[in-house]
């Protein structure tokens, strides 16, 4: 079961354009405003919410950008069991950003935005009639479970 | 999960919280993998912020 699919890899449609100047140039441009976006404020209302969201999701569960880089921001963007840096961010930061983030010379691999709790959980789910607080708060036992 | 008494799924999950900052962590796309795959866990250990976690082959 996939819970969740999610790269920054941009799916191109059509015919494959003429190479211009920088091949890459495109992606490039989409990931830097990516990290930019991640290391600046994220959106404060609904329409700016709403750009940010992602048309690139490879699964039917679309997480935003906004969410994907919250993410990656706090986990210092790196995968959080092996410690290696997520390749598409790394690209796209400058030598004093690298240095910032502490980044330079670490091994580089593709990361996902992986749900804890899988998207299906809330699916179909009402509330009862006569529903009683019968559940303990899901911060204090989630985060003491699974973030590093 | 709520006859767990792990969570109030519609109270802290619902709608777009299912992809709060909380309910989510970066993690390789192999890694990933297994963890959908239930081949990989987290436990928890007594120390604050160390984490734990386990492959099974």
């Amino acid at each position: 079961m996939i819970w969740l699919t999610f790269s920054l890899v941009k799916q191109n449609k059509g015919r494959t354009p003429a190479p211009s100047y920088h091949p890459s140039r495109d992606s490039f441009e989409m990931h830097r405003k990516f990290f930019i976006d991640a290391i600046t404020e994220p959106p404060r209302d609904h329409s700016t919410a709403k750009q940010a969201v992602s048309p690139v999701a490879t699964s039917r569960v679309y997480v935003s950008y906004h969410d994907f880089l919250q993410a990656l921001r706090r986990d210092n963007y790196r995968c959080m069991v092996t410690g290696w840096v997520d390749i598409n961010c790394h690209e796209v930061m400058t030598d004093t950003e690298q240095q910032q983030f502490g980044v330079v010379g670490a091994l580089l691999t593709t990361t996902n935005f992986c749900h804890i709790f899988p998207p299906s959980t809330n699916w179909g789910i009402e509330r009862e009639a006569q529903d009683h607080a019968k559940v303990l708060s899901l911060t204090p036992s989630f985060q003491c479970r699974l973030l590093i | 999960m709520e006859s767990f008494g792990i969570i109030d799924v519609l109270a802290e999950l619902d709608g777009a919280n299912i992809h709060r900052l909380s309910n989510a962590l970066t993690l390789d796309v192999g890694v990933h993998a297994a963890f959908d795959g239930l081949k990989l866990w987290f436990e928890e250990v007594p120390v604050s912020n160390i984490k734990r976690f386990s492959f099974s082959p």
